[in-house]
Parts: C-alpha cells; sequence; structure tokens
C-alpha cells in the first residue's frame, strides 16, 4: 500500500495532464453524446452542437473515403486520438506541460496507432491478412515486416520531436527576451503551439487512415 | 606552415582529455547533428513549390493540394527530426 501511494505521488507532471485531457474528452463526449441522442428531428439544434455535428459528420466522410465497408469500426478510434493529440499540443498555451513532449506519451500513442491499422487488416480480410505479409512472394517478408514496425517509431519521434523542438525555442525565447516577453512570447506560442499543433495532429491522423486503408481488401471500398 | 605544425605537434599530444574536453566535443557534435535541417529544408521548399504550381495551374483542387503538401513535407521532415533527437542526446551527456 505505502508502495502505490509513493508511485502515485512521485508521478511526473505530464501524467496527470494527460489523466485530465482523458477526463476532460470523456466529459465532453458524454455531455454531446447525451444531448445530441435527446435531439427530435424538428428541433433546431444551437451553434456550438451544429459547429460539432457538421465536423463530425465531415470527418466520418473523410474516413469512408479512405477505408470504405468498416469505417465505422475506426473513426471513432481516430477522432479520439486526434482529440487527444490535440489537446495535448495545445495545453502548452494553459501553462501545463504538454504530454506530447516525452517520448513514453507519444510511443504509446503510435503504437495505438499501429493496433488500429492492424486490426483494421484483419476486421477487413480476417486471417487472409496475414498472408499479405508475403504478398508479391515469399523472400519479401522481413521487408515487409520491417515497413510494418517502423511507423511506431517514425509517428513517435515525429510527433515528439516537432513539439520537444517548440518547446525548447520557447524556453530560449522567454530566456533572451527577460521582461519584453509578454509582448514577443505570444506570436511565437501561435506558431509552435497551435500551428505545428495541429498540422502534427492533421498529420498522425492521416497518417494512421492512409496506413489503415493499404491493409483494406480492395472489395470493401465500396460504401453503400 | 609544416614547420609550425611539427612545432604545435608535442603541445597538442599533451592536451589530457577531461570532461570539458568531452563536454566541449559533444557539443560540436551537436551542431553538426542539427546540420541535418539543410537536405530537409531543401526537400520542403521544393515541395511547397511544386504545391504552388499545381495550385495555379488547378485552383479547384487547392484543398487536396494542401493537405498532401503538409503530409508530404511532415514525412520527410522525420530525417531532420532524427538530427534534432541526436543532438538533444548529446547535449544532456
Amino acid at each position: 500500500m505505502q508502495q502505490v501511494t509513493d508511485y502515485i505521488a512521485t508521478l511526473p507532471v505530464y501524467y496527470w495532464t494527460s489523466l485530465g485531457i482523458m477526463v476532460f474528452i470523456a466529459l465532453l463526449s458524454i455531455i454531446v453524446g447525451r444531448r445530441v441522442k435527446k435531439l427530435d428531428v424538428r428541433d433546431k439544434p444551437n451553434r456550438f452542437l451544429t459547429a460539432l455535428i457538421s465536423f463530425i459528420s465531415a470527418f466520418n466522410d473523410m474516413v469512408k473515403g479512405y477505408i470504405g465497408k468498416h469505417w465505422r469500426y475506426v473513426a471513432p478510434l481516430l477522432l479520439t486520438l486526434a482529440f487527444y493529440v490535440l489537446l495535448s499540443n495545445i495545453s502548452g498555451l494553459f501553462a501545463l506541460d504538454a504530454p506530447t513532449k516525452y517520448t513514453s506519451i507519444t510511443f504509446s500513442l503510435s503504437i495505438a496507432a499501429f493496433i488500429i491499422i492492424q486490426t483494421t487488416g484483419f476486421v477487413s480480410q480476417s486471417w487472409r491478412h496475414i498472408l499479405t505479409l508475403f504478398k508479391p512472394f515469399f523472400p519479401m517478408f522481413p521487408l515487409n515486416l520491417i515497413s510494418d514496425l517502423t511507423p511506431i517509431i517514425s509517428m513517435a519521434l515525429r510527433l515528439f520531436g516537432n513539439i520537444a523542438s517548440g518547446s525548447v525555442f520557447l524556453i530560449l525565447i522567454y530566456r533572451f527576451t527577460g521582461w519584453v516577453s509578454p509582448l514577443i512570447a505570444p506570436a511565437f506560442h501561435l506558431v509552435f503551439d497551435i500551428g505545428f499543433g495541429v498540422i502534427q495532429t492533421l498529420v498522425l491522423v492521416l497518417l494512421t487512415v492512409i496506413f489503415a486503408s493499404n491493409k483494406v481488401d480492395e472489395n470493401d471500398f465500396a460504401v453503400e | 606552415m609544416l614547420t609550425f605544425l611539427i612545432q604545435m605537434l608535442p603541445v597538442v599530444l599533451e592536451v589530457v582529455p577531461n570532461e570539458f574536453y568531452a563536454r566541449g566535443l559533444a557539443y560540436i557534435g551537436a551542431g553538426i547533428a542539427v546540420f541535418t535541417g539543410f537536405g530537409t529544408a531543401i526537400g520542403q521548399g521544393i515541395a511547397a513549390s511544386k504545391a504552388v504550381e499545381a495550385v495555379g495551374r488547378q485552383p479547384e483542387a487547392s484543398g487536396k493540394i494542401t493537405t498532401t503538401m503538409i503530409i508530404g513535407q511532415a514525412v520527410s521532415e522525420t530525417s531532420a527530426l532524427y538530427g534534432l533527437l541526436i543532438a538533444f542526446i548529446l547535449i544532456n551527456q
């Protein structure tokens, strides 16, 4: 018991930030889901709900274009991933410790993306997905295995490198400008927190979708 | 020049590699590692210029071109980020 409390007390700050972001996403989705479920066909939703509904339907259309028949399996996972990465990239604005600045978080995110990619293959073509490793001819097996596994490293290090380099740059700016920093730093926050954060979220989600669409059977692309 | 080098050789060889020496070399290595951004910058510039050309030729496809350009740039950025990672590792030694 003592060990458990010690372990919880010595957790780094970004773990708590990440947990807070998860709780925030869960609460937001529960509230929005309840309000959308209560909505009648003749009701007029307010501006916030309209924006969210149109955004989610646009996202679903995007996933449909890439995945095809099995989009219902992939879309919620991807949207959760996108919300989590976006909020944790932006959380530097709220004086929090951005979780994507640390490799432990980004590696777990990219392993989640890898699991999404592989399970999409299994959902689409069941056990025949394993045969795609030997696709053109049998000796290609090690190369296919490596090309399946390297996205774990490259996606994690891409996200980590972008966010960490942005935060190092911001630290340098705060050091150099001193008391003038409230005038100068916001522009750099705009570029390194919001700009890079949004672009990296887009890149992570789109790369996951594109890799997943490579695993989908060709007959599944027709949407009913 | 050669005679000067020969004269300086014992002075150079007598340098004891202490911890400051290693740290300085690590910083130099970090500086060299960040140089990977050179090629990446050229590649990203080429991608952006081609995207501008494509938008000029086909303005109605600008959204798709922008998305493709950003994805390609982010993928090619990975090599520069590996260099940055090596620099971080070297600095923290």
